[in-house]
């Protein structure tokens, strides 16, 4: 009986297997393929000629700037957030939350073109009104990490820190802040990650000017069929984020992966 | 040891949301007493002690740390550490590192100094990394955890992330050590072992512990001093002895170890009478004929001969618990627990003696409902809000003022609420050997006492009716009404 059992579950990762081949590994696969090959299909480093060129170095800065910038931000604002939704006393049913999380219900494109609307005459578009959006669009994705670990961190240790002698200050510094750690990272990682390479908002948002951002290029090339440049900027794109997580991993000491998955 | 008071708490009250956790507490703690709050779950006992710590304010009443009124001071400030129930150890520190965390904030002491206005000023330190170590190596070394400090706290066994919570608390030398519930997640040698560990510290230290348990054989063992809480009302406050020799009434009888209670009446002083037969005993001081709760411990009553017995009864259970058995006796209506080495055979007829001092008198706690209200009409009174019907011989009209008075029989509970003047939930069972003795609090907030020969759980919805001719009424003078 166990064995059969054990048998058919396999076949429930199927689906899954076939997403996974199709819309990860072979996309990968493809762009080290074309990373490395001329427009006729002959193999070639020169594509990777281009990283050369300062111009690109410069961009790719812009978007680290802008992500990091953005992560901040939303850290700095939604921490507050999160300590006074997950005190009970002041979120007793939750409605807070909700109001937080709505915006997520609406598509983001629909999101960053209200903004554009609402802001654009007042801002004009660029570096500034780019950084609004990014904010506005990725603020729950940094909240959420924040508000589940500090509404499930078990009371008795602030009351602990308070009894050993620690005013609120105190409290915070070494005990509050500590414990929310993984939160943090979680939320970082969530908020950076995706504003690394993002696109569409500088795309509605931005001038060419000064909101030119590194997925931009990448997208630029690609439309234009640009293929094998597109690639060589994605590859290096990829190994940044890559670095960025196993350097947060490390950081928690593993925590993170647990705590993202619980927040999605 | 024990000299002058040093903790006190004066009509404290504490409510959370409108619902009376605490009802006017007022007791002293006297210097290095080891103090325990004993009751059931929900009694208050917790919530006393967080208000000592500080992490509660009373909603009324002070309270007073070595004569300074603590009430408002925040927990930080205050002299005294608590052991929390599940340790509360910081899971992103060390064992050294969990112990020095109060010692790291601490200021202490450093001299005085004259300013430049010559005012003479007060300097403070922080202790230095040596005075920590040293200090943290010796509260490790009492709680038998030496060479533990770079352990992780979540690697330790409960009993020692126990100890290490200890330490936590004792290194920064408070006077008053507070403990809730601290032996409840471990098992039961290791709760033996914790408990006379606890016991010899407290001795090695001098210093006050305030404890909180629901378990009575944990406060007996352990206190110095009992205090019996229910409901937010301190039952009784004495030694383990007289705690259980001497029970204030029929609820602490019944929550401090097994018990007979029996109702009955002071014939005179020496002499009560209950199951139609008088005895001698050692109390004295109540109204003749009085009505009195008597408990009779189950090791106090001795089987004997059916003849030579001044009860007799037929054995209908035999449990073998041990070290003794526990069989229940069937004595007319009345079913006696009785605990002996020597177990006798269900069925079986025998004598029950008991002797002077195995008979304890405590008061009845009530034996009716007495409402003190006003005729919402002339046919009905109101009992917080909610219309009873009353009868009467017409010398009552709608405004009177009233003691109204309903023996316990003459509550009756209906299984549905929507059959009852009013709906409540079963509050409080005690068997009365016969009968239960029930507490319901009724949806008015008003308690209901009855006697009724089902048994009810606590927490079952029910209905309460009381036959109009039932009540007793009596006037009020209009002066009587503010005492």
């Amino acid at each position: 009986m166990t064995s059969k059992l054990r048998f058919s579950r396999k076949y429930f990762a199927i689906p899954y297997s076939v997403l996974a081949i199709l819309f990860v590994v072979v996309p990968l696969f493809m762009l080290i393929v074309y990373a490395f090959m001329d427009g006729d299909g002959s193999f070639t480093f020169d594509n990777f000629s281009r990283l050369g060129n300062g111009e690109v170095w410069a961009v790719l800065g812009r978007s680290f700037l802008m992500a990091f910038l953005t992560t901040l931000i939303c850290l700095v604002v939604a921490y507050p957030t999160a300590m006074i939704l997950a005190d009970s006393r002041l979120n007793r049913w939750a409605v807070l939350v909700m109001l937080f999380i709505m915006p997520m219900w609406i598509n983001s494109l629909l999101r960053i073109y209200a903004v554009k609307l609402v802001f654009e005459d007042m801002l004009g578009k660029g570096f500034g009104l780019v950084l609004l959006g990014m904010v506005y669009d990725f603020f729950p994705f940094m909240l959420m990490p924040l508000y589940t670990i500090l509404s499930s961190t078990d009371h008795s240790y602030y009351e602990a820190a308070q009894d050993l002698g620690a005013n609120p200050y105190k409290k915070f510094v070494h005990v509050i802040l500590p414990l929310s750690l993984p939160g943090v990272i979680s939320g970082v990682l969530m908020v950076f990650m995706p504003t690394v390479s993002t696109f569409a908002i500088s795309e509605i948002l931005g001038d060419s000017e000064n909101s030119w951002m590194f997925g931009n290029l990448i997208n630029y090339n690609l439309e234009r069929g640009y293929y094998n440049v597109g690639s060589v900027y994605s590859l290096v794109m990829l190994i940044l984020i890559f670095a960025t997580t196993i350097v947060a991993d490390r950081l928690t000491g593993g925590k993170t992966a647990k705590q993202g998955g619980k927040v999605l | 040891m024990i000299s002058n008071k040093f903790i006190e708490l004066k009509n404290v009250c504490k409510s959370f949301d409108g619902k009376e956790v605490v009802k006017n507490i007022s007791m002293i703690i006297r210097e290095g007493a080891f103090v325990t709050l004993l009751g059931p779950s929900g009694c208050g006992k917790t919530t006393t002690l967080r208000m000592i710590a500080g992490f509660e304010e009373p909603t009324s009443g002070k309270i007073f740390l070595e004569d300074t009124d603590v009430t408002t001071i925040p927990p930080y400030k205050r002299p005294v550490n608590t052991v929390f129930q599940r340790y509360a150890l910081f899971p992103h520190l060390s064992v050294h590192g969990n112990i020095a965390f109060g010692l790291k904030l601490k200021k202490i002491p450093d001299g005085v100094v004259t300013d430049r206005k010559g005012n003479t000023v007060q300097r403070f330190r922080k202790f230095t990394k040596q005075e920590i170590n040293e200090k943290v190596e010796r509260v490790l070394r009492l709680v038998g955890l030496e060479g533990y400090g770079d352990r992780h706290v979540n690697s330790l066994s409960g009993g020692q992330q126990q100890r290490v919570a200890i330490a936590r608390a004792l290194v920064l030398e408070p006077k008053v050590l507070l403990l809730d519930e601290p032996l409840g997640a471990l098992d039961l040698k290791m709760r033996k072992e914790m408990q006379m560990e606890l016991m010899s510290m407290h001795e090695k230290l001098g210093i006050t512990f305030v404890y909180v348990t629901h378990d009575q054989e944990e406060a007996l063992t352990m206190s110095d001093v009992v205090v019996v809480m229910k409901d937010g009302v301190i039952q009784q406050v004495g030694t383990p002895k007289q705690i259980y020799d001497e029970p204030a009434n029929a609820f602490v009888a019944d929550f401090i170890g097994e018990s007979n209670i029996v109702s009955g009446t002071m014939v005179k002083d020496y002499q009560v009478r209950f199951l139609d037969k008088t005895f001698r005993c050692l109390d004295k001081g109540f109204n003749k004929n009085e009505e009195v709760d008597i408990v009779i411990r189950p090791e106090d009553v001795e089987m004997v001969k059916p003849e030579d017995g001044m009860l007799s009864g037929t054995v209908t259970s035999v449990v073998f618990k041990g070290t003794y058995y526990e069989m229940i006796v069937q004595t007319g209506e009345y079913e006696f627990t009785v605990q002996s080495t020597i177990g006798r055979e269900v069925g079986e007829n025998i004598g029950l003696s008991i002797r002077p001092d195995g008979i304890h008198i405590t008061k009845k706690m009530l034996v009716a409902n007495e409402f003190f209200t006003v005729m919402d009409s002339d046919t009905s009174i109101d009992i917080n809000g909610v219309s009873f019907d009353v009868a009467h011989d017409g010398t009552f009209k709608q405004g009177d003022k009233v003691k109204a008075t309903v023996d316990f029989d003459d509550v009756v509970l209906t299984d549905y609420e929507d059959e009852g003047t009013v709906g409540g939930n079963i509050v409080q069972t005690v068997y009365k050997g016969s009968y239960f003795q029930v507490q319901v609090s009724a949806d008015n907030n008003q308690d209901f006492w009855l006697d009724s020969e089902d048994e009810w759980d606590i927490g079952d919805r029910v209905g309460i009716k009381i036959a109009p001719e039932k009540f007793v009424l009596e006037h009020l003078a209009e002066d009587e009404d503010d005492e």
